[in-house]
């Protein structure tokens, strides 16, 4: 439980670093996971599937290993 | 699979249309300019088939009319009559001299009963020009018709438009005493400059080697002092031409394939000028087709003219495709693509959490219905995401211990 959610905030994290256009750019990883960030809360089961999506957006959109 | 943009599908399917349009202009003025050359040559040609025979024409009456006062000048028909050579030579030299200087006519003959030369005014010294037999169509056909003959025929002196005619003791056209046979010539060579003159084209006479002699032919070259051009060609021997490069008249083809009317044969280029080439053959006497005049036209203005037309066409296409290729990528960029681009932001920042931004309908085109159908969906997504979290929210609420 909550995995789904970590690497959300980690995703957000970065986005923060980077000084990034955090819309856009949690537009894009959606669009690319094919589902939208700000629906995964704490409670948001983890589904192996959403998070292999997620972890492979993030790779694409911000070159990001998780 | 491979993708190409949009941009790049209207750009190439652009440039193949105006280079199409391009070849296809290229393509209508080479026919154009061979539709031109080919009627300036086809009337070159015919005119001067008709100046040729105009000009032989003419030629056979003023020798034939020389022949006439010949035979009536007992000056020149006593001694032939006595076979006095040097009398003859007398009393023919001032009226050969005066033929030759206004007439162009350079062949004065006096053969006798047996068909053999009795003198040659071209040359009075020439051994080969005394008693030998005078063995050509014109002169067999005279002796046994017994009336005129004309036509070119080959002497020991060369191709020449001859007029022969029998030589009477009572100097009249008939009469029962033959003291032989009278001959004025003139070289046909020399009628490429009067063509010339009347036509402004440039003209050459080939004759067929198989009706020459090699050696003959020498000795008339040398006579003329010119270069003997026996070797120029292979099958014929260029016998005059009014074009300073002789190598422009080479013909490997066939005379006798030449049809009368003449033929248009090629184009070919010396000394940076461009000539159209065209033929017709010329028959002897006899009516066998002994060579052909050539004629050139100068075709360098039409080909400047053409080469100067295709390079404005290639210009202009190229000017067109790249305006119109601008043209039409700057109106799909501002109709079509900058429109998309903007649909596109906002669906990608609505699913990144911006809810609040719509879509402006930019114009009443069909983007812009594209833009309103959009703007619709996004606020639908709006209020069902709306909606879901409130019921996330309640079952949230519910699921609560203490609640």
């Amino acid at each position: 439980m909550a995995a789904l959610y970590d690497l959300k905030v980690k995703i957000d994290k970065a986005i923060e670093e980077r000084k990034l256009d955090r819309v856009a750019t949690r537009g894009k990883l959606a669009l690319q996971a094919g589902f939208m960030l700000s629906l995964i809360s704490p409670a948001t089961p983890d589904d192996p599937d959403k998070l292999d999506r997620l972890k492979k957006a993030a790779a694409t959109v911000l070159q990001l290993k998780l | 699979m491979a993708t190409l943009s949009i941009k790049a599908k209207v750009g190439a399917t652009t440039i193949l249309c105006l280079s199409a349009g391009c070849i296809g202009l290229l393509v209508l003025s080479d026919a154009s300019y061979r539709k031109n050359v080919g009627m300036v040559t086809g009337e070159s040609l015919t005119d001067a088939r008709a100046g040729y025979n105009s000009l032989v024409d003419s030629s056979v009456a003023t020798m034939s009319m020389a022949v006439e006062m010949a035979m009536a000048d007992s000056s020149l028909r006593e001694p032939f009559a006595a076979r006095n050579r040097a009398d003859l030579i007398a009393a023919t030299t001032p009226i050969f001299e005066r033929l030759r200087g206004q007439y162009g006519i350079t062949i004065f003959n006096y053969i006798d009963t047996e068909q053999r030369r009795f003198l040659s005014m071209t040359d009075t010294k020439d051994v080969r020009l005394m008693g030998t037999p005078a063995i050509r169509f014109n002169v067999q056909e005279c002796a046994r018709r017994k009336t005129w003959v004309t036509g070119l025929a080959l002497g020991q002196l060369g191709f020449a438009l001859r007029v022969t005619h029998p030589f009477y003791g009572n100097g009249q056209l008939k009469d029962e005493k033959l003291l032989g046979y009278i001959e004025l010539g003139s070289e046909i060579g020399g009628f490429l400059g009067i063509l010339k003159k009347q036509t402004g084209r440039e003209y050459g006479l080939l004759l067929r080697k198989q009706f020459l002699n090699e050696k003959d032919w020498g000795i008339q070259r040398d006579r003329l002092k010119l270069p003997n051009n026996w070797n120029g060609q292979k099958e014929l021997v260029l016998a005059g031409n009014t074009w300073t490069d002789e190598s422009i008249y080479a013909y490997s083809g066939d005379v006798m394939a030449l049809p009368d009317e003449g033929q248009v044969l090629d184009i070919s280029s010396r000394s940076g000028q461009i000539f159209a080439r065209s033929a017709f053959p010329i028959r002897d006497a006899s009516s066998v087709k002994v060579g052909a005049v050539f004629v050139l036209v100068d075709i360098t203005p039409i080909y400047t003219d053409i080469r100067l037309a295709k390079a404005l066409t290639i210009a202009a296409t190229i000017a067109l495709i790249v305006v119109v290729c601008v043209v039409l990528l700057w109106l799909l960029s501002s109709l079509v693509f900058r429109r998309l681009d903007e649909i596109t932001r906002i669906a990608t920042r609505l699913v990144g959490g911006d809810y609040q931004t719509p879509v402006a309908i930019s114009k009443p085109d069909e983007i812009g219905q594209f833009e309103e159908l959009f703007e619709r969906l996004r606020r639908i997504f709006v209020d069902l995401l709306e909606e879901y979290r409130r019921a996330s929210r309640e079952i949230d609420d519910k699921s609560k211990p203490g609640r």
